[in-house]
């Protein structure tokens, strides 16, 4: 292993500065100072409406009953999680498979956004790489507590109030997926960061930590968000059992014994 | 509020807004119009299978049908077949037995006329005979016949005298 260049940032503060971002601001259009990942939320919200108009107006009016390998490949997405939705929650699915759609491209999308290194001039006027959107736990916060939301409002709409209670029990929901995606995401930045620092010397090794786990993360949270969010709002949709059918059952029972 | 973890509500709510931007766009541009799509594929084979599946169901219908027809008119063929063989024994065994009894008759006939025939033939046989013999007797009582016959026997006895004499003690 080799020893860091004294010019650069010692790791503490490297490490501070990946998890909180609270050295490195970028300014919003000269509106407010956000951090890194705020832009990088943009840029891959931006990329990813870019390529879906140009798909919806030069790809999807071309689509054939047998489909090509593009084609095949946007089916297999859409069907992917459309399929996720109605496994997991079979009653009412129709929003949920929109909804883990977005959320599961923008999570693989923003996490891969990282490998492009794509620069950013902070306020200090230092140019910096734009990290992966859900290295910031404003950006996990955002996604855990929607995916919550969703799940509340699954519950409300398909079982009324009892879905509604049944849901906010499961109040810690909201944090543990924040601070499961942002855990995940973080650990893998730690590492890379580790290893970036340690042996920055080598030539290879950093590539392939930096992309075997870019990719692996990008993979496995998006699998994890989007799987969790379906089971959960499946739970929180499912019917309840009629009143009157429970009493029937337990009179009988009462009667059997 | 400063926030513990550089937790900080503006930001969210900015992710919040970026990420409904793009749920919004990502929904109306790729999501809904790909499962529509695939939707509609699917309903058009599921239609398509459902067609196929109801002619097949119609063809084996037919096909039951046409067996049973066939099945019908098997035996009733069988039917008309086993009654006109019936017929045909019956018209049969009446022509042979009209026809025996027309060989009976022509045979009867036959004898009668063979009967009369020889009778006829007997009783013209008889006549002949007669006839005959009675010629016969007329030429042998007819006198040439006699008289050659005298005179043959007169040569003969003749002839017997001349070879008396000329041999000795000849009796001639």
């Amino acid at each position: 292993m080799t020893d860091a260049p004294e010019s650069s940032e010692n790791l503490s503060e490297v490490m501070n500065d990946a998890i909180l971002h609270e050295t490195n601001k970028i300014s919003l259009f000269g509106l407010i100072d956000v951090n890194p990942s705020v832009i990088s939320g943009i840029c891959v919200t931006g990329i990813l409406l870019i390529a879906a108009a140009l798909i919806r107006v030069l790809v999807i009016p071309k689509f054939t009953d047998v489909p090509g390998k593009f084609q095949m490949l946007l089916e297999a997405l859409v069907g992917f999680f459309d399929g996720l939705a109605k496994k997991n929650s079979p009653h009412k699915n129709g929003f949920l498979g929109a909804y883990i759609f977005s959320a599961g491209v923008y999570i693989f999308a923003g996490t891969i956004f990282e490998l492009f290194g794509v620069q950013a001039v902070t306020t200090e006027g230092v140019s910096i790489s734009l990290p992966a959107v859900l290295s910031d736990i404003n950006a996990a916060i955002c996604l855990g507590v929607l995916s919550y939301l969703i799940i509340l409002s699954g519950g409300i709409v398909a079982n009324g109030f009892s879905g509604a209670l049944n849901v906010l029990k499961d109040f810690s929901l909201m944090i543990s997926m924040s601070f499961r995606l942002f855990g995940a995401l973080i650990s893998g930045v730690l590492v890379t960061e580790l290893v970036y620092y340690a042996i920055q010397l080598s030539f290879v090794l950093p590539v392939l930590v930096a992309v075997l786990f870019t990719m692996i993360h990008a993979v496995v949270q998006t699998y994890v968000l989007t799987m969790l969010t379906s089971f959960f709002y499946g739970e929180a949709t499912h019917p309840k059992a009629p009143k009157k059918k429970r009493k029937a059952k337990k009179s009988r029972e009462v009667a059997g014994t | 509020m400063a926030l513990p973890l550089n937790i900080d509500l503006r930001q969210i709510l900015l992710h919040l807004f970026n990420f409904a931007i793009l749920s919004g766009g990502l929904y109306f541009l790729l999501y809904s119009p790909v499962k529509k799509f695939m939707d509609e594929r699917e309903r058009s084979f599921r239609e398509k299978t459902e067609t196929a599946d109801e002619k097949l169901r119609h063809a084996e219908e037919l096909e039951a049908a046409n067996s049973m027809e066939k099945s019908r008119l098997d035996a009733e063929s069988a039917s008309i077949k086993s009654k006109a063989e019936a017929e045909a024994s019956t018209l049969c065994g009446e022509k042979i037995a009209e026809a025996e009894a027309r060989a009976e008759e022509i045979v009867a006939a036959a004898k009668l006329e063979g009967e009369r025939e020889k009778r006829a033939i007997i009783d013209g046989a008889g006549e002949e005979i007669e006839r005959l013999a009675i010629e016969t007797t007329e030429k042998l009582l007819s006198e040439t016949t006699y008289d050659s016959f005298i005179s043959y026997a007169l040569s003969e006895k003749r002839k017997e005298r001349a070879g008396a004499v000329g041999e000795p003690q000849d009796g001639g």
